[in-house]
């Protein structure tokens, strides 16, 4: 079986230096998206997707604005009749898309659509605030909101996991100039760069 | 010396000299010094020459509205022009120089102008250059000329080394301005609970306090002020920024210059940033201006506003004279004089009001002010620099009612009067009245209900009314924003001396002339576009007397002083001229930015590689990594060609073409635009968008489509394939790939709201590698696993799923080079890998990468359209795709495709050209027939040009009047930009099997 290769593969490496781990105020990295399907439908949206929402635990359609999760598989409804689920197992989102009535949904994969970087640490904010005209305001960007919007002129969508900590799952094309746009802007604050996996931190040259 | 630093006293730091040079000069500067404020230190009062007649200027101001001291800062990739050195902080290593002078300042022979003046007035470019000769080709001529004549500072040409950044603020409450006013306004807020930011352009919170006597009681309150402020967690003081825009829905533009004081920023800070702010509400407390007066000579080096003389004094410690005429029309000067002769100077009161408060002439004459009621300054003396100046009594209206007496001094500081800083408000459209008792624009109400004035920017009058009415705008704004808690009292304002309030019984003085009318000596209402009364005159005298043609006719408030200092003046001339009250004549509108805004702030970091976002393909490192050279296809980088040993462009994509045609090539053709549409009317939509039918295309089948736009125009092309019931995959071009998305998400939201489908960009989800070539069947059939690519099983725009090494894979034949071909498309992150198996796999066959310039010379020879001949302009008539277009069904397009005008037989129509000789004809090239005129644009354009390798010869495509009926015809193909003439032989398109058998293999 041939193997997936991020994007990023050649922007995140052993061999890059900068900042140290404590020195930075920021940590980029790349997160596995799992799979990512969107499923929309019509005027009886919400009759057709509450069946494959309820088999992966979540009630009812969800706000805009606010992800769910449930048992490790997230819900995002990014328009009132689309909504993006999220899980690390393909095969638990492609058994619950069977119980939707037949013909009334119209389900989609996006698992290699998107690549997920991660922006966190104490200057995140500060740094969201160079990225997206959007207030990320705890009051205004609570924990567990997303917002699709643009960066760079490419359209993402941010979700906020922790205080510190945000989700941005971008086009895959765009992927590796929006991670060199996300570094230039990081480079006032300081940043380290997270390897994909549990390896140790590694940190980006300035650019 | 007239102008010295006082051996105490000031806001500055003298511990810490800083080196600062003017033309090369050394400048003594402190810590806290602006460079104004170190020239005046060091008695450089000739700092620039005027733009138009390049007389000597000084100092006027000590602010944002400085018209004269316009200078160049720093050098190399840091140079910048036009820098007002009233703002420029001194900092260590600061290298300013005069501008729009030569050879020097002080020795300037373009001042020559002046001998010019009574010929060049307001709109005498008009008249001398437009209009004597057809046409503006003598005005073109003499633009350079003027303008190197004329002008302000020279724009550097290095690349700009700093940094910066662009950020977005949101906030309850946006206090504009840091002094008393806005201060208050803040405190309320942040009291209240609001999230304040307030923005003020100083380097330090306190506005006018901060030219206030050091010590003294207002700077107790500002201390109390700032601590309570700088303790609030919920109000950010932002200095050294500037709101320069105020636009709609409550954006405001704000330019922080984070690291301008310093020589060169910390290494990754930004020198500046610009951020767009969006506030709930706004609190305008941008204060007022001061107004110069206007006499006679009144530009001269050593003439300033009053307040700024007192900013000098009191917050930089500096002198600027010492034999000081004071000239004013209303109360706020009296602080100036006492400041004045406190500090030594022999000061001279003009006050052109016959009656004044007792307590303003007693406390004057106490500290040994020279108080002269009803008077005025009707010219000053002196060339260089101010050496006298002519007093005379006068009328209500300004007029000298007697022979003036001359009086020597070396600083004359002038008050008109104060204008509230409304540009902000105005940006938002709005109109200010004209208020005759304080004599000055004010804002009205709540003409824009998220903003409110506060302060002298609405003339409140006096310290403790500003501060009143900040607060009560902070606390007002606070709780429109949302914020629930009381702020409690304002902050008791500190006691304030006798001549406060410049509104109280202030006389509206504008012009102070002769006996006659007429000004002593050229008296100057803009100083910044050497605006003198006489333009003003002249414009009332030729007709431009509404106010809009006033400013546009003599470039009154034009440029950066956009009604700061001149609009008052300007306008009560015209009011007096038309005999009405300046009401009547009202005012311009203001636009941002309010003061200049660097290019490279507004840019951010988005230069160079940052310019915009590219876009790559998931196989884009293979690629670099095998010598592929790279090429822009809108946000994409492709490959162009694959380079070998040392060959060019020509002669790589010749071999990569030629390759494909004998053996077989691999090419990314990821970027093709990707659309699922889903639903159970998907077949309708396609119907609908696309001109020919789709309802009977099985599951399995792909089928080409052309699509319209509403005009009747092509607007894109591509290959739809049915994916299952309700699924379809459409390809478009890569330029049309989000345009034809945003097309039909519009149609189905607004005009097809009855259909049920979706379209979704799946672009990114799927990598897509063409192989094309005579033997690309055999490649396939060797490396997809679960597949038949027999002719049997997959003919021509048939689709089938299969495997490479365990990925699944859906295989498209379908050919867009003519050859046996297939697309394959993949999950985009197995693109790499799957690209990698095929080329490995490709070896026995002989298989090649090829990039865009081969792709596009293989279409070219099969005749296939592209970007070149959908450019927008082309019909399917024009492009021999007439038979595509359904007659039983309608389809967007359908009705305006068979307008007159594109339904014309003469109209361009795409025919193949075989060029004569070895060089090719370039795209744009026009056509003309082989004998007739040389005229217009031709009958017709070259589109796509190539060198075929499988004909041998130069061919092109090209839209030619009457092309089929054409065919065989000899034409000339004239490149006017190259000035190149070429014959060819017109043809069908269809260069290269034309019957389609190497395809249908």
């Amino acid at each position: 079986m041939l193997e997936r290769r991020s994007p990023l593969a050649d922007l995140i490496g052993p061999d890059a230096a900068g900042s140290t781990r404590e020195e930075a105020r920021l940590v980029l990295s790349e997160q596995a998206l799992g799979a990512l399907w969107q499923i929309a439908g019509w005027r009886d949206f919400t009759a057709a997707a509450e069946p494959v929402l309820a088999a992966l635990g979540f009630t009812g359609l969800g706000d805009h604005g606010l992800a769910r999760a449930s048992a490790g598989t997230e819900c995002y409804r990014i328009a009132p009749d689309r909504i993006w689920l999220r899980c690390p197992d393909a095969e638990i989102l492609l058994a619950a898309l069977g119980a939707a009535p037949s013909g009334r949904l119209a389900p989609l994969d996006l698992s290699h659509a998107r690549t997920v970087i991660r922006a966190s640490g104490a200057a995140v904010v500060e740094l969201m605030a160079r990225l997206a005209p959007l207030d990320f305001a705890p009051a205004a960007f609570p924990v567990g909101g997303f917002a699709q919007t643009g960066i760079h002129g490419v359209p993402v969508l941010i979700h906020r996991r922790f205080e510190a900590t945000f989700d941005l799952l971008i086009p895959v094309t765009w992927a590796g100039s929006l991670w060199e746009w996300m570094c230039e802007n990081a480079r006032p604050f300081g940043y380290a760069v997270d390897a994909p996996g549990p390896t140790s931190p590694v940190s980006r040259p300035p650019l | 010396m007239t102008a010295s630093r006082l051996a105490t006293g000031g806001r500055i730091d003298r511990s810490k000299p800083l080196s600062v040079t003017f033309d090369g000069r050394p400048i003594d500067a402190f810590a806290g010094d602006t460079l104004a404020s170190a020239l005046l230190a060091n008695d450089e009062m000739l700092v620039g020459r005027s733009f138009k007649y390049h007389r000597p200027r000084g100092v006027l101001s000590a602010g944002v509205e400085e018209p004269n001291a316009l200078v160049h800062l720093r050098t190399g990739g840091r140079h910048e022009p036009n820098a007002r050195a009233t703002m420029v902080e001194a900092f260590d290593g600061l290298v300013a120089n005069a501008q729009n002078a030569w050879p020097s300042v002080g020795l300037d022979v373009r001042a020559a102008n002046q001998l010019l003046a009574p010929f060049i007035g307001a709109g005498f470019y008009y008249k001398t250059f437009i209009g004597p000769f057809r046409g503006t080709r003598f005005w073109m001529f003499c633009e350079r000329f003027i303008r190197r004549a004329a002008g302000m500072g020279s724009p550097g040409t290095l690349e700009d080394p700093d940094r910066y950044e662009t950020v977005n603020l949101f906030c309850d409450v946006l206090v504009v301005g840091g002094g008393p006013a806005g201060l208050s306004a803040a405190l309320a807020a942040g009291r209240a609970g609001a999230e304040v930011v307030l923005v003020e352009q100083d380097a330090q919170l306190g506005g006018a306090l901060l030219s206030a006597p050091v010590g003294g009681a207002s700077d107790a309150w500002l201390a109390s002020v700032r601590s309570e402020l700088a303790a609030c967690p919920n109000v950010r003081l932002m200095t050294r920024a500037t709101v320069f825009g105020a636009y709609d829905h409550d954006a405001y533009g704000v330019v922080e210059r984070v690291w301008d004081h310093v020589a060169v920023a910390p290494d990754g800070q930004p020198r500046q940033r610009f951020a767009v702010l969006r506030a709930k509400r706004a609190v305008l407390a941008t204060g007022a201006i001061e107004r110069p007066l206007v006499f006679g000579a009144n530009d001269r080096p050593g003439i300033m506003l009053a307040g700024a003389v007192r900013s000098y004094l009191n917050r930089f410690a500096v002198l600027p004279g010492r034999r000081v005429v004071v000239a004013t029309n209303n109360d706020g000067v009296y602080a100036t004089a006492r400041d004045l002769a406190a500090a030594g100077a022999d000061v001279t009161l003009v006050d052109a009001r016959p009656a004044i408060p007792v307590a303003l002439t007693s406390q004057a004459r106490t500290a040994g002010v020279d108080l002269r009621p009803g008077c005025a300054v009707l010219s000053a003396k002196g060339r260089g620099r101010v050496s006298g100046a002519v007093l005379a009594p006068i009328s209500k209206d300004g007029r000298a009612t007697a022979s003036g007496e001359t009086v020597a001094c070396d600083l004359i500081a002038v008050s008109g009067g104060w204008s509230p800083t409304l540009h902000l408000w105005s940006q938002r459209q709005q109109k200010p009245v004209f208020d005759a008792e304080k004599a000055c624009f004010v804002p009205t109400g709540d003409a824009v209900p998220t903003m409110i004035c506060a302060g002298d920017a609405r003339a409140a009058g006096g310290l403790a009314a500003s501060i009143a009415d900040g607060f009560a705008a902070g606390e007002k704004a606070a709780a429109a924003s949302g914020a629930t808690k009381s702020p409690g009292r304002a902050p008791k304002a500190p006691e304030a001396l006798p001549g406060d309030d410049w509104t109280r019984a202030i006389a509206p003085l504008w012009l102070v002339t002769k006996a006659d009318g007429t000004p002593a000596a050229k008296a100057f209402v803009d100083l910044q576009n050497d605006v003198t009364t006489a333009d003003i005159d002249l414009a009332h005298r030729e007709g431009y007397r509404a106010v809009e043609h006033l400013k546009r006719y003599t470039t009154t408030g034009m440029a950066t002083d956009q009604g700061k200092l001149s609009n008052v003046n300007a306008l009560a001339r015209m009011a007096e001229l038309r005999d009405a009250p300046i009401s009547d004549v009202g005012t311009t509108t203001f636009r941002p930015p309010y003061t200049p805004i660097a290019v490279g702030a507004l840019a951010g970091p988005e230069t160079g590689r940052h310019f915009r976002a590219t876009r790559l393909t998931t196989i884009h490192a293979w690629h670099r990594a095998h010598g592929a050279i790279m090429t822009e296809a809108g946000a994409w980088l492709r490959p162009w060609y694959y380079q070998e040993a040392d060959e060019d462009v020509r002669a790589a994509y010749i071999r990569e073409a030629a390759h494909v045609r004998r053996h077989v090539g691999i090419v990314d053709v990821s970027t093709l635009g990707k659309i699922a549409v889903q639903g159970p009317d998907a077949a309708e939509f396609l119907n609908r968008i696309y001109v020919n039918g789709w309802k009977t295309l099985p599951v399995g089948r792909l089928r080409y489509g052309v699509m319209l736009r509403e005009d009747g125009f092509v607007f894109d092309d591509g290959a739809t394939a049915r994916l299952g019931e309700h699924d379809y995959f459409m390809s478009t071009t890569t330029a049309n790939a989000a345009p034809v998305l945003a097309f039909a998400e519009r149609l189905l939201q607004t005009a097809w709201t009855d259909l049920e489908v979706h379209v979704t960009s799946v672009t990114d989800q799927w990598a897509a590698i063409a192989v094309a070539g005579p033997k690309a069947r055999d490649l396939l059939t060797d490396v997809v696993g679960d597949a038949d690519f027999s002719r049997a099983a997959l003919p021509n725009n048939h689709f089938t799923h299969g495997q490479i090494d365990g990925v699944a894979v859906r295989v498209h034949r379908m050919s867009y080079s003519g050859e046996l071909a297939y697309e394959i498309y993949v999950p985009a992150l197995f693109g790499p890998a799957v690209w990698e198996a095929l080329v490995a796999a490709g070896d026995p066959f002989g298989l090649k990468p090829y990039g865009t310039e081969a792709m596009g010379a293989l279409r070219v020879e099969k005749g296939h359209v592209a970007g070149p001949e959908l450019d927008g302009r082309t019909t399917l008539k024009d492009l021999g795709l007439e038979g595509f277009a359904s007659t039983k069904k309608p389809f967007v397009g359908s009705v305006l495709r068979n307008r007159p005008v594109l339904t014309d037989a003469d109209r361009p129509t795409l025919v193949g050209l075989e060029i004569e000789g070895e060089v090719g004809a370039l795209p744009g090239s026009l056509l003309f027939a082989a004998d007739g005129p040389t005229e217009g644009h031709g009958e017709g354009w070259v589109s796509s040009t190539t060198y075929s390798p499988a004909l041998g010869k130069n061919i092109a495509m090209a839209l030619l009047k009457n092309g089929p009926c054409r065919i065989g015809e000899t034409v000339r193909v004239i490149d006017f930009v190259g000035d190149r003439t070429l014959r060819a032989t017109v043809v069908s398109h269809h260069f290269f099997d034309a019957e389609g058998v190497r395809q249908n293999a």
